[in-house]
């Protein structure tokens, strides 16, 4: 079938299974959105600023499993796309950026708008790519999807000029059934090395990463760990993929991650660890961390493989397929006095710090912890949370209980401030029944608040609670505990934040009184459609238990 | 003086690696393995690219590393897509380096 390069794009796209596209138009990429306006099988997303497209392809694909896409114009277009592209690359997303570019005969001619965004985004996508004719279109497109999702996930950009979206080709519907993923195949002695070290094992313990969920490998993570009775901590992008009232789930891991699952990575004989990376905000200072422990790495990635930790057995694969095939060499177990030591460790987090952060004395200011909570109970742990960056990301990641996979969604590897909003929209197109509800600081709620405009337009139901403490809580937060109390420009004189969500007909509410928390938060869950809940609260919270930067696990501070 | 120590242990720790690199041969390939060498802030020594008739790119690099980065380079060079394939081909004690020079003055 002969057709413009534009329709090729479009037509590739509806092929490959895109049902959203979220993007912004501009001169170099008007060819394809005129063959967008009339394709019914594409939804587009009008956001307001490119990096709304992005972030919301990432929140789709993170929700969905599946390839989030965004698009934008050339020069100023596409360089608003970077920060998201990083961000899709550290917390490895599968997302496909297209962005127009100038025709290819004004290339290197410093013509309007022409930005090299493909030598820009090498370090920061998987693959990229420059199409200069309209031939190579599908071909390329169904690579770009089959390479973002093809064993670790990641983002991929390609760049197409613009005479190559207006030139005449030839669709052919083969072009886009080239790629098969093949599964990467694992050695069985692998598999028989590490089940002697796990039967053996006194002291277990399992690390649940962010790749437990990508290879949906939930049930195969619980059915492993209850057979040989072992504890399971997640990292910030592990919660979720195992219930948090699970008796074996003890806790989060990290720098804000919870008291006893911290300190016994230092007394535990094994770790298991499952599609994480001991990324150097899990495991402090490297030198004190784990040292005692023999460690199993699993992991589809093989440079992660003894990169920042030693490990003495390694698996690479899918979490899914390892976990099955190493369940088959594992011997029913129980360790039930070395889980009671997590337990005693949380009674002693819960007495000093939970109950504390959970319940208000009368004068107080609300805490974060008192409406994540609150939260949590009154969602039963059913909703999907969507966290920005700074000390309510590690509040909403601490307390709220989450039952479902795939509920906890955040800005991990690069924390990426302004992450939430763009993120929930994606992630609502993703699940549009499930309740999606975005935990925001007054800080990164001002640096991507413009898409308050994409709920209003697109008539999503998305609930928003902004923590106000009129500060950048977590810088705050080092000031005071490092730099002396100096608080170099970290307060923040806010604009009316409900004014500015009526003006997008968001209706709001604004509290600062304990007493008025509860019937807020019923009147956010029960409202219609898109609704934002300011909750004023204490300027002084510190996160604790806090790894402080530098020292190790071992060192866990709860005040 | 531990640190001296520290510096002596990473010396003689540091090889001269020859690595073989084969790519496809389009654009952007030079500035994709380049980057995964300053990245990893490994310095090329000597680089020689030529192209023979088939459509790839055959790469000579020289390095002074540790065995740790190299091996972390060559994970990270088999992640671009365009790298057909990475070996070391040659590996040299920096200790043996230096000898003849001492043996020259001498
Ligand atoms: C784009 C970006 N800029 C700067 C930072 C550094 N940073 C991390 S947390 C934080 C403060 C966030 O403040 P706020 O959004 O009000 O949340 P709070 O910590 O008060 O809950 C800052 C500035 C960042 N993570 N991202």
């Amino acid at each position: 079938m002969k057709m413009a390069g534009a329709e090729a794009i479009v037509k590739s796209l509806v092929h490959l299974d895109v049902k959203h596209i979220f993007g912004y138009p501009g001169g170099a990429i008007m060819p394809t959105y005129d063959a967008l306006f009339n394709e019914e099988n594409l939804h587009h997303v009008l956001v307001r600023h490119e990096q709304g497209a992005v972030i919301a392809a990432e929140g789709y694909a993170r929700l969905s499993g599946k390839v989030g896409v965004c698009i934008a114009t050339s020069g100023p277009g596409a360089t608003n796309l970077v920060t998201g592209i990083a961000d899709a690359m550290l917390d490895s997303i599968p997302i496909v950026c297209l962005t127009g570019q100038v025709n290819s005969a004004l290339i290197g001619t410093d013509a309007f708008q022409e930005a090299d965004i493909v030598g820009m985004t090498i370090p920061i996508t998987k693959w990229n790519y420059q199409i200069s004719k309209a031939s190579e279109i599908p071909y390329i497109l169904a690579k770009a999807f089959h390479v973002a999702l093809s064993g670790r996930h990641g983002p991929v950009l390609i760049d197409i000029t613009k005479d190559a979206q207006q030139g005449e080709m030839e669709f052919d519907i083969k072009d886009l059934e080239v790629f098969i993923d093949h599964k990467l195949q694992v050695l069985n002695d692998e598999f028989e090395n590490a089940a002697k070290l796990i039967n053996s094992a006194k002291k277990p313990y399992i690390f649940a990463g962010h790749g437990v969920t990508k290879a949906n490998a939930e049930n195969e993570l619980e059915r492993f760990a209850s057979l040989a009775g072992i504890p399971i901590a997640c990292t910030l992008h592990g919660l979720s993929c195992i219930p948090m009232d699970h008796p074996l789930y003890v806790g989060m891991l990290g720098m804000h991650g919870n008291y006893g699952s911290n300190l016994l990575t230092n007394e535990a004989d094994l770790i298991i660890a499952i599609g994480m990376r001991f990324d150097d905000r899990v495991t402090g200072n490297l030198n004190t961390y784990a040292k005692q422990a023999k460690i199993i790495h699993i992991d589809i990635d093989n440079v992660e493989f003894n990169k920042n930790v030693k490990v003495d057995v390694t698996i690479c694969g899918d979490a899914k397929d390892v976990l099955s095939e190493l369940y088959k060499h594992i011997l029913p177990n129980n360790h039930d006095a070395w889980i009671k030591k997590f337990h005693d460790y949380y009674q002693e987090e819960h007495d000093e710090v939970i109950h504390h952060q959970i319940t208000n004395q009368a004068g107080q200011m609300i805490k974060m912890a008192e409406v994540v909570s609150l939260l949590s109970e009154k969602t039963q742990g059913n909703a999907v949370i969507v966290s920005d960056v700074g000390q309510h990301q590690m509040i909403a990641a601490r307390y709220y209980e989450f039952k479902y996979p795939r509920s906890h969604i955040t800005s991990g590897g690069l924390g990426t401030m302004g992450y939430s909003l763009p993120a929930a929209i994606g992630a609502k197109f993703a699940a549009p029944k499930r309740e999606v509800i975005v935990i925001v600081g007054d800080g990164g709620f001002q640096m991507n608040i413009q898409e308050l405009a994409v709920l209003t337009q697109e008539n999503l139901s998305v609930k928003i609670i902004l923590l106000n403490n009129e500060h950048l809580g977590m810088v705050r937060q080092w000031q005071e505990m490092f730099f002396e109390e100096r608080y170099s420009f970290t307060n923040l004189l806010n604009p009316d934040f409900i004014k500015i969500a009526e003006a997008y007909s968001i209706p709001g509410l604004h509290i600062e009184d304990a007493s008025d928390l509860d019937s807020a938060l019923d009147k956010l869950l029960n409202a219609e459609g898109s609704f934002l809940l300011e909750v004023m609260v204490e300027k002084q919270g510190k996160v604790f238990p806090m790894v402080a930067a530098g020292t190790g696990v071992g060192d866990i501070r709860l005040k | 003086m531990k640190t001296d120590l520290n510096k002596h242990d990473e010396f003689v720790n540091t090889n001269m690696y020859v690595l073989s690199i084969i790519t496809q041969n389009t654009l952007f390939v030079l500035q994709r393995v380049a980057g995964m060498f300053s990245r990893l802030r490994i310095n090329i020594e000597h680089i020689n690219i030529s192209r023979h008739s088939d459509p790839l790119s055959y790469w000579n690099v020289v390095v002074y590393s540790t065995d740790d980065r190299v091996w972390l380079l060559i994970k990270q060079l088999n992640k671009i897509i365009e790298l057909v394939d990475v070996k070391i081909i040659d590996k040299m004690p920096m200790t043996s380096l230096r000898k003849p020079v001492i043996d020259d003055r001498l």
